[in-house]
């Protein structure tokens, strides 16, 4: 777990203080949520979604089956917040929130792919990865980020691409792939950086800029025999969206930076390159 | 006791059933949707996104998809469930009179109406066992089951074990069920049949009503609301839900770490 998310705008919540805190932010988000609310009630255990989720199928570790991980938040939900007598929330299996619980959310809703493959075959149409997606958030509200994720939303924030690549390597780099254009094709094949006025800003995957760097040459072969005029930005050059994974104020604001570069160099559209986590974010 | 079975319990269970009831389909109805949730493939039209929700509601297509066995227990037993529900309703209130609208004599419409009645009670009783021995025979189903789950079936196999007992053992005319359920009805108490297993079959029944609304039984309305979040009509779009950006969204949890900025541009 990732020590410094001060730039996430996050607090470390002690330990002792996690259950209390947990309890609050969850009741706030069944306020708004009806996808959670529903999901935690509706559910029969039929198990029809255990042989349909590779996560239990690869690791065959019972809690991973998407009914499983969903009980763990709703053994909570029916102790606190689900309408009914005592007695009947004692016959759902409750039971209460405790530091163990919340090790258990830590550890199995990072094991869920969100694939939502379970949606598909549950029969009330029941999507984990919804579930999936509160309960990252909340436990990022409670300080429980992961290092990878952390580390990656603070490069992104000093330095404007999730690698952490110093603006003068990328420009070297993009230099590089154009000499390779010019070797490869015979012309003078733009790559520009911060073209205030253009048409386009293109907003790459994070590969394309230090691995599958043909992805990125392509683009701009197509952008020059379509005569567009494009550019990329210093000030988000991937599109890559880590809040998607744990935290919806962070994506949100990845997006606004987006936003806010394409009005400062004045271009008419945004366009994502191959990023599944980047484009579906928008 | 069979008085309070009989006559206070009744008015009870139907302010705790309809009152629960009611009460959770509004909360649901209240909490906003933030953000669509369609699945893949999206659907177009509302009316084949209805299509779509009545395969899933009355076909199990689902789990038809998934697992045909589950499939084959949970859709005998709901089909042979929703028969004897419309049964109880039409022949009690039609005294098993419903079939004359056939051209057959009264008799014949009772007799009818009784086959029916038993043949659909055999196929509820056979997918309940079906789906007890499937939740009792894996690890993995007793590992997801609870107690609810549990005393739900062994609710239900009582509820059906006593109707059938009162259908071959322990006769109990329509006459005398509908003048008792009138009487509820209509805010005049008569006293119950005196059969044992009808009080039997009847508190059972009650008591799975009181519990209905705090269980998982919800989902017979449940999800009619949670695959409308997936199969609605698909619009390639984002839509903010205005309520949720107001109400909740503001809140400070929210806020993203820099406030936006415009200085140079104007608003567009």
């Amino acid at each position: 777990m990732a020590k410094d998310i001060n730039h996430l705008n996050l607090l470390v919540i002690p330990k002792e203080k996690r259950p209390e805190a947990a309890l609050q932010i969850f009741r706030e988000m069944l306020k708004y949520k009806r996808s959670l609310r529903l999901y935690l009630d509706v559910c029969t255990h039929c198990g029809a979604c255990a042989e349909q989720c590779h996560s239990y199928l690869g690791t065959k570790d019972l809690y991973n089956m998407p009914v499983a991980r969903v009980d763990l938040v709703r053994r909570v939900y029916k102790k606190v917040f689900v309408p009914g007598q005592s007695i009947f929330r004692f016959w759902d299996g409750v039971k209460n929130i405790d530091q163990e619980t919340i090790d258990l959310w830590y550890q199995y809703f990072y094991q869920c792919n969100q694939c939502r493959r379970c949606a598909v075959f549950c029969p009330k149409g029941i999507d984990t990865a919804e579930i999936t997606i509160a309960m990252r958030e909340l436990l990022a509200h409670l300080g429980l980020v992961p290092r990878f994720h952390a580390d990656i939303t603070k490069n992104m924030k000093n330095t404007g691409n999730n690698m952490g690549t110093p603006f003068p390597a990328i420009l070297d780099g993009i230099k590089f792939l154009e000499e390779e254009l010019q070797e490869e094709k015979g012309l003078n094949i733009p790559i520009p950086m911060d073209k205030m006025g253009a048409e386009v800003l293109f907003n790459p995957s994070s590969s394309d800029l230090y691995t599958n760097t043909d992805g990125l040459m392509a683009v701009a072969k197509i952008f020059y025999k379509a005569g567009v005029s494009w550019t990329l930005s210093s000030k988000i050059a991937e599109t890559a969206n880590f809040g998607l994974f744990f935290h919806e104020p962070t994506m949100r604001e990845h997006n606004r930076k987006l936003m806010e570069a394409g009005k400062e160099l004045g271009v008419q559209r945004i366009v994502a390159g191959e990023c599944g986590h980047g484009w579906r974010t928008w | 006791m069979s008085d309070f079975f009989g006559w206070v319990l009744p008015y009870i269970v139907l302010i705790v059933f309809l009152g629960g009831l009611i009460r959770r389909v509004l909360v649901w109805a209240h909490v906003p949707v933030p953000f669509k949730l369609m699945m893949f493939f999206g659907i177009d039209t509302t009316g084949g996104a209805i299509v779509d929700l009545a395969k899933e509601a009355i076909g199990f297509r689902s789990l038809w998809r998934g697992k045909k066995g589950l499939w084959f227990m949970s859709w005998l037993f709901h089909l042979s469930l929703a028969f004897i529900l419309i049964g109880h309703t039409v022949g009690i209130s039609f005294l098993g009179q419903q079939f004359m609208v056939l051209g057959v004599t009264a008799e014949q419409s009772e007799g009818l109406s009784v086959m029916l009645g038993t043949y659909a009670g055999i196929a509820l009783l056979i997918g309940l066992v079906l789906l007890f021995i499937r939740r009792l025979g894996s690890q993995k189903m007793r590992f997801i089951s609870t107690f609810g789950d549990y005393l739900v079936i062994i609710l239900l196999l009582g509820i059906a074990g006593s109707g059938m007992y009162m259908r071959w053992f322990d006769h109990v005319t329509y006459i005398e069920v509908a003048h008792y359920l009138k009487g509820i009805l209509l805010m005049n108490p008569v006293s119950p049949p005196s059969s044992n297993a009808f009080l039997l079959h009847f508190s059972l029944v009650e008591l799975l009503l009181l519990y209905f609304p705090s269980s998982k039984l919800m989902h017979s309305c449940g999800i009619f609301v949670s695959r409308w979040l997936i199969t609605r009509p698909y619009e390639r779009q984002v839509i903010f839900n205005e309520r949720a950006n107001l109400d909740s969204l503001r809140g400070k949890r929210h806020q993203s770490s820099e406030p936006t900025r415009h200085t140079k541009r104007k608003a567009s």
